[in-house]
């Protein structure tokens, strides 16, 4: 696989054995990825790597900023950002819908790395 | 309150014995005067043997009847009491098992999403070294190792969060009081609700003084209290932060060494700037099964069992509120003198 074929994927979660197990399931299903631990933190990397950051897997709950403020000003700088969303509370809806009408997938903590590729492939192939 | 009922309940209970052995006394009395007027002194009258001097017999076996009329409700008082104390006793029992239960039902959803995070963990380190047998991976012994201290590392905090919750249902009924270092308590219930709180849009923070002194107290008892006043100043906001809102509100919690002279107290507040409490709900507050919130959504015990479990260990609940400004509730624990503390 040659460089610039791999797929760079930007995960955000403050919890720190999440970030370290995810970026080894990640890494072991062929994807790049930059890790964040939270909102601040993900907006600057999303700024400096917005060219080569395919999708961000995003904490929705989060000290100082959560997942959703998170993507609203990850929106400001590409409106067409891919964004799959985490959670460890049960979601009755697996899809969440923002104020401008947007829908954005939701997978519940703990997943398992199957899980990850599923959702993250599914997400990645969506027509934008 | 629930002096207040019980006193009122066997003033009733023993003034209807009384009133009952009395008015049989005096019936006896006035059919035993109507008898012998008619029967044998029909020529006085009515009235005029009312007060028969020469009914000796007469006055005594009412004296008798009056003074096991008295017994008798003294008797029945006092079983009246015993019933009262014993029904209350497990009213109040029954009371404070349901605010458990709901204390353990508010912790569930934190406790939950707690677990989640090193279950996470060892699910995918072990996953991980499984996929790296199977695929031949390059791991290296050391990493294999790495990944295994991280398994037991999680496996302990899982293991720590579960026996807390253990602790809590079985240690927070009871009287035994031990020294508690107070911040220890609150960052304790903190890391179990910040979490759940913060889903809801609410963020926590503690304001915690340094070097308090330890008081006499059960600390999962007092978790109950922190989580019942946390759980009212939470249902205090009207309502969550909607989708893209970020905060619904602030819960402060913060603990202060009180001052008082001849006593020193550990004060703890918890503070809200939500809806706060109108003037003319203030005084029900502490009433058993009073509640303003939606049906379902309580039982109105919080309050009142938090105030209960305070005053065992001799301590103090208040709230002060202004509707529209927000609430602080609060308690103050005696700081035990170095008399007490031997």
């Amino acid at each position: 696989m040659s460089e610039n074929t791999i797929t760079t994927i930007l995960f955000v979660d403050d919890e720190e054995v999440v970030g370290q197990v995810t970026k080894m399931m990640l890494a072991s299903l062929g994807y790049g990825v930059l890790f964040a631990s939270n909102g601040v933190d993900a907006i600057e990397l999303y700024r400096e790597h917005q060219a080569e950051i395919s999708l961000v897997i995003l904490d929705m709950v989060m000290p100082e900023m959560s997942g959703i403020k998170c993507l609203q000003k990850l929106k400001e700088i590409n409106s067409g950002v891919r964004v799959l969303f985490t959670t460890g509370y049960m979601q009755e809806n697996p899809v969440k819908k923002t104020d401008d009408g947007a829908c954005y997938q939701i997978l519940t903590k703990p997943f398992s790395r199957e899980q990850l590729a599923d959702a993250v492939g599914h997400v990645l192939t969506k027509p934008s | 309150m629930a002096n207040k009922a019980r006193s009122s309940s066997e003033v009733w209970g023993t003034a209807k014995t009384s009133l009952a052995v009395v008015f049989l006394a005096l019936l006896y009395w006035v059919v035993e005067s109507v008898v012998d007027t008619l029967v044998f002194f029909p020529e006085l009258g009515l009235f005029g043997n009312l007060l028969p001097g020469s009914h000796e017999v007469t006055m005594r076996l009412i004296a008798i009847f009056l003074l096991v009329g008295l017994l008798l409700s003294y008797q029945y008082a006092i079983k009246d009491r015993d019933e009262a104390k014993k029904k209350l006793q497990i009213q109040q029992t029954a009371a404070i098992a349901s605010d458990r239960l709901k204390s353990l039902g508010e912790m569930a959803s934190g406790i939950a999403h707690e677990l989640s995070q090193p279950l996470m963990g060892i699910r995918g380190f072990a996953e991980h070294v499984m996929l790296g047998f199977d695929r031949q991976w390059d791991m290296s012994q050391a990493d294999i190792r790495k990944m295994m201290v991280r398994i037991v590392e999680q496996a302990d905090r899982m293991n720590h969060i579960v026996d807390h919750v253990r602790m809590f249902s079985m240690e927070s009924n009871r009287l035994e009081v031990r020294p508690v270092q107070v911040n220890e308590v609150i960052t304790m219930s903190v890391e179990l609700m910040a979490t759940h709180m913060r889903h809801r849009g609410i963020e926590l923070e503690c304001v915690l003084a340094e070097d308090l002194p330890k008081v006499s107290a059960n600390p999962f008892s007092l978790e109950e209290v922190l989580m019942n006043l946390t759980t009212n100043a939470r249902d205090a906001f009207r309502k969550e932060a909607s989708s893209d809102q970020e905060v619904a509100g602030k819960i402060v919690l913060r603990s202060s060494l009180l001052d008082e002279g001849e006593e020193t107290f550990v004060k703890v507040e918890v503070v809200d700037d939500g809806m706060g409490i109108a003037d003319e709900v203030m005084p029900r507050i502490f009433d058993p099964f009073f509640t303003t919130k939606e049906p379902g959504s309580g039982a109105g015990l919080g309050l009142a069992v938090a105030r209960s479990i305070i005053e065992k260990m001799d301590g103090e609940l208040t709230v002060q509120s202004q509707e529209g400004v927000g609430t602080t509730t609060g308690f103050k624990l005696p700081v035990p003198s170095a008399a007490d503390t031997g």
